[in-house]
């Protein structure tokens, strides 16, 4: 139809460009709007001929020339101004203009209260904001690839845990049955770069291939790994990060063809990653895992894997179906596949893992914080509105509407809110620093907290919800209060005003209670810290320097190799000065690398396959054990004489005696620890020792039965060495570096650190949440406080005659503090008991993160009550003192 | 009085978008968008006034005395059917800032021909 395009814009498509014009002010409106209105139209009907984007084009442009020329003429009018006060029946965005004035003075003229609930709501809303920030980079924001809720982490269940390695048949099973688009097994490496000068470690992965078609984005140059050069005689072929390539190669576009030297050997670089991707864990290179199934098959899990669900799948019935395919390979393979079920769980949820409910909790004690810190405002507020009751009043009577008033006040409101907001959105932004700072290393997706537009939304929306908060109730109150008490009361200065009194107690108790939530939460942490901090290891972490050293497989082709370095490696450092004990091992305490096997006593009927006893392994070298001062409890340790030609010998810690053995002796029993390293004989291994336990895995974990095998008789190529300084000795880093570069110039110290530090660093979780949440408790507790105060010494001021009459009257000083100490007293108590009552429902949230100590611990209970009832009670005191000491005929002479 | 009210001088000099919106009305009256258009036109689209600047324009041309209004009705062109619109005209005074404003860019221009900016056979014409 011709006519249409001629058609005049519908309402809703000339509702901008109306409410834009409604800006400007009335009388400049009432003469240029209609016809403003109408050259947008003229406009429109013009562009709109051509096609609805011209017309958007067009209106955007004139909606911003609009909003720009109302502010211009507010500023500076171009109509003659008027003799006539806008103030009667002014328009709505007159008003609006004039409640900015009218509260930017009215803030000005108290600039001690200004400031006090500037800091109290700016403290608020920075913390908020700061601690969201972390929460929505950690937690909300979807992984940055495409249709991130597909991404899928694979893992297994084997009747009793669940576990992240999968084997590498499995994988393929799972790809094969249609569930999945793509499906990658991956671990993390680390590669020693030996092509330039200096060996240098870059962070990594051996993946099966495809790795990049799960996550979406196809390479920017070359291409993906195969899943045909994961074979253990595979070609060396790599794909490189783009920052890699961006760095190393100045994003040269013939890079691929070229080689790198990882660890001696030339991989070919096949292919670049897209920009950003660099999973898992910061990787910027990648080759194949060269995995041979015929020895390393459906029975090892020695991969974890990452999947992309096929469209239409949900997580939902990808549950079912991939139920069915174990249940199905459990019946094909009864050895291997015993009771073990696939599961799909969400990518980020997996990379988040225990952190989420700590991260939750924070964020919903910071919002307690914010809460308590509106209620002191309110509070705050509500003084002040007893003061402007009559300056209210003469407004009231000069005609002014209640809901007038009640929005100009509430306009002061957002004024102050909005100023407080701008001060924390800058607080927020250094403490993101700190807070950043002072996170767990390992908190994924660290690098990508920030303040950003969502961030920023949210905080303009908790400023707006803030200012609703401590503005409404005064404003209401103030608002409502009939005309002629007002002026009355306003001009004699009186204070009283029951009903403002009650609500300020309410939102006193509202402080206390939820202070005591927050109180008692970081009371436990405490306490569950505490704990941790005095955890027995087994062994004593002073003095402990550590390093990693894999030596290239081109130089070290077998285990004899390796153990020769090792064996050369501990006499060198053995001799330096200052060096008390040395020893090699691998899975290091507490370290990331551990093997779980299953050992099998050859003097017992073998248990069923798959179920065997869970047993940590160790290879060690022999100065290990006392390196790290394990007492011996039985037999002997590993020793120099246990070498590839003589009887494999296998130490034990109590605590597999204790779950195998019982009373009976293990020594001289024989075992097949089921794991080989560089060398193939699986002849049965000797139990000759028997060491005390080590907290291992993790601090908090009691420790795991453990076998140590000597290195000798394993060959491993990749061992943790540790040192033990002697009392006062220098760092040893330096000399060690020295002594490693001159036995094998090509290898590089990997993870060199101290165990006080891998100590440290597994505490960093728990210190995280202890010190936010402590610092957040003490906030509470100190704005609690502070609201105490106020409506205390609000009441004392109230009753200064009253007070003065008494002790006239005879009351002495101590019955004056009493009764002024009552006032206080009532909100407090309730408070106390109420927030008792939430802390016991609410620290069960907290159960998951504390170590050694129950969520109703009564001691933290008391505690908590204790701090609080104390400080609020010196809070109360300052005021009630103060009354006790008020001059009688001062006071009465006053009236 | 009057001598200083029609004195063009403390009108001077105009801002490059009233001059136009001058010179389009001294062609004839004309509606809000119709000298949106003319300016756009006659300036070679170095100036495109919107609807807030232009009717910003129009209110201080007005209350200075320079254009003023000239009664509503429905203009006769397609994409302005229905409603009248207001027109608006050049005052003797706008007429006489627009020739002062102009006598002082053409001196102007004569400064910049003596200085080689521009060539002589250039623009005036």
């Amino acid at each position: 139809m011709k006519t249409s395009h001629r058609r005049a814009p519908a309402w809703h498509e000339s509702l901008l460009v109306r409410s834009l014009i409604f800006l400007f002010p009335r009388r400049f409106r009432e003469r240029m709007g209609t016809e403003m209105l109408a050259a947008w139209e003229d406009r429109w009907r013009e562009t709109r001929c051509r096609g609805r984007l011209p017309a958007l084009a067009a209106t955007r442009r004139t909606a911003t020339d609009l909003a720009r020329s109302a502010a211009a003429e507010r500023l500076y009018p171009s109509l003659t101004p008027s003799r006539v006060r806008p103030e009667i029946g002014a328009s709505f965005m007159d008003q609006l203009f004039q409640d900015c004035r009218y509260a930017l003075r009215s803030l000005r003229h108290r600039p001690g209260f200004t400031l006090v609930a500037l800091v109290v709501l700016g403290l608020g809303i920075g913390a908020n904001t700061a601690i969201f920030s972390v929460v929505h980079g950690v937690l909300l924001r979807p992984l940055p690839y495409p249709e991130p809720d597909n991404l899928v982490a694979l893992q297994r269940f084997d009747g009793g845990a669940v576990h992240r390695a999968m084997s590498q048949p499995d994988l393929e099973d799972l790809l094969q049955e249609g569930t999945f688009t793509a499906v990658a097994g991956y671990q993390t490496a680390r590669f020693t770069l030996t092509s330039g000068d200096l060996p240098e470690l870059v962070r990594g992965a051996r993946t099966t291939g495809g790795l990049l078609e799960v996550f979406g984005p196809p390479p920017v140059l070359g291409r993906d790994l195969l899943p045909a050069e994961n074979a253990s005689e595979g070609p060396r072929v790599a794909v490189i990060g783009h920052r890699f390539w961006q760095e190393r190669y100045g994003g040269d576009p013939g890079v691929v063809g070229t080689t790198i030297e990882l660890a001696g050997t030339a991989y070919e670089i096949v292919g670049v990653a897209p920009l950003g991707f660099d999973f898992p864990a910061e990787a910027q290179v990648w080759t194949p895992l060269y995995n041979d199934v015929e020895d390393c098959g459906r029975g090892c899990h020695l991969m974890r894997a990452v999947a992309r669900l096929a469209p239409a799948i949900t997580l939902d019935n990808v549950r079912a179906r991939i139920e069915a395919l174990s249940v199905r390979l459990e019946a094909e393979y009864p050895k291997s596949n015993h009771a073990k079920r696939f599961l799909a769980l969400p990518l980020d949820e997996v990379l988040v893992g225990e952190m989420r409910t700590p991260l939750l909790v924070l964020l919903g004690a910071v919002a307690i914080v914010l809460f308590i810190a509106c209620s002191n405002v309110a509070n705050l507020l509500l003084v002040r509105a007893a003061r402007r009751r009559g300056e209210v009043a003469v407004r009231a009577a000069l005609g002014a509407r209640p809901s007038r008033i009640a929005g100009q006040l509430l306009f002061e409101s957002l004024v102050l809110a909005t100023a407080a907001g701008a001060l924390g959105l800058g607080l927020a932004q250094a403490g993101l620093q700190m807070l950043v700072r002072l996170a767990p290393s390992d908190l994924p997706r660290l690098d990508e907290v920030a303040v950003d537009a969502t961030v920023l939304g949210f905080c303009v929306a908790v400023t707006l919800v803030v200012s609703m908060l401590f503005g409404l109730a005064p404003a209401l109150r103030l608002a409502r209060v009939p005309v002629s008490t007002a002026l009355r009361q306003g001009a004699r200065g009186e204070l009283g005003d029951a009903g403002g009194e009650r609500l300020r107690s309410l939102l006193v108790v509202a402080e206390v209670t939820l202070s005591v939530v927050l109180l008692l939460g970081a009371g436990l942490l405490l306490r569950s810290f505490d704990r941790m901090t005095r955890i027995d290891l087994g062994f004593s972490p002073e003095r402990l320097t550590q390093f990693t050293i894999a030596l290239p497989e081109a130089r070290y082709p077998d285990g004899d190799a390796a153990v020769r370095f090792f064996d050369a490696l501990e006499q060198r450092l053995a001799t330096l000065p200052g060096i008390e004990a040395v020893g090699s091992v691998f899975g290091s305490p507490l370290g990331p690398n551990s093997i779980g096997t299953s050992a099998r006593f050859l003097d017992r009927e073998p248990p069923p396959e798959g179920q065997g006893p869970g047993v940590l392994l160790r290879v060690v070298t022999p100065g290990y054990l006392e390196t790290l001062g394990l007492p011996l409890v039985a037999g002997r340790g590993i020793e120099a004489g246990d070498r590839r030609d003589t009887p494999q010998v296998v130490v034990v810690s109590r605590r597999f005696v204790e779950e195998h053995f019982g009373d009976r002796d293990p020594l001289g029993v024989q075992v097949d620890i089921g794991v080989s390293f560089a060398y193939e004989e699986e002849a049965p291994w000797t139990i000759v020792g028997v060491v005390e336990d080590v907290r291992s895995q993790r601090l908090t974990q009691t420790a795991a039965p453990e076998m140590y095998v000597p290195e000798a008789q394993m060959g491993s190529d990749y061992l943790t060495v540790l040192v033990r300084s002697a009392a006062g000795a220098p760092d040893p880093v330096p000399l060690v570096r020295e002594e490693v570069k001159r036995l094998e110039p090509t290898v590089a110290l990997r993870d060199v650190t101290t165990m006080d530090t891998v100590v440290t660093e597994a505490l960093a979780p728990a210190r995280f949440q202890l010190v936010l949440l402590g610092a957040f408790a003490v906030l509470a507790l100190v704005l609690a406080a502070v609201g105490l105060y106020g409506v205390v010494a609000y009441a004392v001021a109230g009753r200064t005659r009253e007070i003065a009459l008494r002790m006239t009257l005879g009351a002495r000083q101590g019955q004056v503090v009493a009764l002024v100490l009552r006032q206080g007293m009532v909100p407090l108590a309730i408070g106390l008991v109420l927030g008792l009552g939430l802390a016991l429902g609410a620290s069960r949230v907290l159960s998951s993160v504390l170590y050694e100590v129950k969520p109703h611990d009564p001691l933290t209970f008391a505690a908590a009550a204790g701090i609080l009832a104390a400080v609020a009670l010196a809070a109360a005191a300052v005021p009630a003192s103060r009354a006790s000491r008020i001059a009688p005929m001062v006071a009465l002479r006053q009236d | 009085m009057s001598s200083t009210i029609d004195d063009p001088k403390p009108h001077l000099p105009l801002s490059p978008l009233d001059l136009h919106v001058l010179l389009v009305l001294a062609g004839s009256e004309l509606y809000g968008y119709a000298i949106m258009k003319a300016v756009e036109d006659e300036s070679a689209g170095a100036l495109r006034p919107d609807v807030g600047s232009l009717y910003r324009v129009l209110a201080r041309l007005d209350r200075d005395g320079l254009v003023e209004e000239a009664g509503d009705r429905v203009p006769d062109d397609e994409n302005a059917p229905g409603r009248p619109r207001r027109y608006y005209r050049i005052t003797p005074l706008g007429r006489s800032v627009v020739a002062a404003e102009v006598s002082r860019l053409r001196r102007a221009i004569d400064l910049a021909v003596a200085r080689e900016l521009l060539p002589i056979r250039g623009g005036l014409s």
